[in-house]
């Protein structure tokens, strides 16, 4: 079973994307609240939490500081930010915060369940909202006079198993396709989120994309 | 006698003189205390202008929150519930898909009133994306290509950028509406504290002083009335034959 974390102060909309959640094979949703604070204490007593949904606008906390508090403390869940706010500047606050994803409030209820499962298998959901920020982050970057890496940064087999995690496979699934041990996957992702200093996964695609060691292509 | 009727002489002099001077003092008074009155009607017209321009402004943003907050959020709450609910019947399918298109429709509605009621980039990221995210969305529907350039990040006090913004939002609309454009520049600089708006379209032209004149153009006097509450002023280059060229100017932002 997943274990969901609802947080949101719409009380109306938190009761039903719970009730939504809740039909959802294999999910089951343990915790729902309408402030941060108190999902913080949650945490400090139940540690089985596998994602939690956060809303940006809170009244107390606001979710960007939420999720770098909960990710402080208790860095496996997987953090997938909900919110009315689509903007650009949100999406690219929110990819500042180290959240493993990104859906507005109004997504069809399809994309939020291959939200949740991206999240679990692959560890960030790039849904439109992002992937077109991104796009945009490369635009914008181009001519920007930044030290280049060199373009052996990341190896032959690095780059794949970006590749690979961007198309939504799981560690087992790039495994089997690579004839590699799932082991040696998680090694790999782990490097190179060092190597590249970043939050999470979703920082190493926006460091790859704007080195030009991957294309946008890639990504769908 | 004859030194009496000196003396007669020089008292009519002096009372004149007297006399005159009183009567100027008296008129210098009342001149003084008119030009007074009148700069002090100027101040509290100017200063109502001002009042009435920010508490539309504030109005404006409470209601676009309420919108923007709470009903696109039940909204999407009922979108919800009519997914959990149409999961566990099977029967009555279309009325689902209807109910939901009707939901759907009434939330990008609330979106598009909301955003137009206070445009939500304003208040944090500022004047210039705020203008790009919105010529954007209107330039896609009435095909015109809005390019927006800028000194980079131009920081201006938020009631001013708030005004600027509902005087391009203006000029725009009325692009959009008469003037038959299909491409706008506009170019905005900021040189430490003055502002300048280049605005550049390729449509029929049209005299700005002209049409300002006439009883039905509400929506120049409104662009006049928000400039002279920030201190700004709007000046139309030498008119052409194809397209219009309008600078906005403020002198001071800091000081509007």
């Amino acid at each position: 079973m997943l274990k969901l974390a609802l947080v949101d102060d719409h009380k109306l909309f938190r009761k039903s994307l719970a009730a939504l959640l809740g039909t959802l094979e294999g999910v089951e949703v343990i915790y729902e609240s309408d402030s941060g604070k108190d999902f913080l204490s949650f945490l400090k007593e139940n540690k089985d939490v596998d994602i939690a949904l956060l809303d940006i606008q809170m009244p107390e906390m606001d979710g960007y500081t939420l999720c770098g508090k909960v990710l402080n403390t208790h860095d496996t869940i997987k953090i997938l930010m909900i919110s009315q706010l689509s903007s650009k500047e949100t999406i690219r606050h929110v990819m500042q915060s180290g959240a493993h994803g990104f859906v507005t409030k109004n997504s069809e209820p399809e994309q939020l369940e291959l939200a949740i499962r991206n999240l679990n298998t692959t560890g960030f959901y790039l849904g439109p909202e992002l992937g077109s920020v991104l796009k945009d982050l490369m635009l914008f970057q181009q001519g920007g006079n930044e030290l280049q890496p060199d373009s052996d940064f990341l190896s032959d087999r690095e780059k794949e198993v970006i590749r690979l995690i961007c198309r939504g496979k799981s560690s087992a699934e790039i495994a089997e396709e690579l004839f590699i041990h799932q082991r040696t996957v998680e090694t790999h992702r782990q490097r190179m989120i060092n190597k590249v200093g970043a939050k999470n996964f979703i920082g190493v695609i926006v460091f790859a994309l704007k080195h030009n060691l991957l294309d946008v292509e890639d990504l769908s | 006698m004859k030194g009496t009727g000196e003396e007669v002489v020089s008292l009519f002099y002096i009372g004149t003189a007297i006399m005159l001077f009183l009567a100027f003092g008296l008129l210098f008074i009342v001149v003084t205390y008119q030009r007074h009155f009148f700069r002090m009607k100027r101040k509290e017209a100017e200063n109502m202008l001002k009042v009435s321009l920010e508490s539309e402004k504030n109005e404006r943003a409470r209601i676009a929150a309420d919108l923007h907050d709470g009903v696109s959020g039940d909204l999407s709450a009922i979108k919800n519930y009519l997914s959990v609910l149409a999961k566990k019947e099977s029967e009555n399918k279309e009325i689902f898909d209807e109910i939901r298109e009707g939901v759907d429709a009434a939330l990008q509605n609330t979106r598009a009133v909301s955003h137009n009621l206070m445009p939500p980039l304003l208040e944090t990221e500022g004047l210039v994306p705020a203008l790009k995210g919105y010529l954007e969305s209107i330039g896609a529907k009435a095909q015109i290509y809005f390019e927006v350039t800028a000194n980079g990040a131009v920081a201006l006090p938020a009631s001013v950028a708030y005004q600027l913004f509902r005087v391009l939002q203006e000029l725009t609309t009325n692009m959009v509406k008469y003037g038959n454009v299909s491409k706008c520049d506009i170019n905005i600089a900021l040189n430490k504290e003055a502002l300048t708006i280049d605005i550049t379209d390729d449509g029929t032209p049209f005299n700005f002083r002209e049409n300002l004149a006439k009883p039905n153009a509400s929506g120049l006097k409104n662009i006049n009335s928000r400039l002279h509450a920030v201190g700004g002023v709007i000046v139309q280059e030498e008119e052409k034959q194809v397209g219009n060229h309008f600078t906005i100017t403020l002198k001071n932002v800091n000081n509007a």
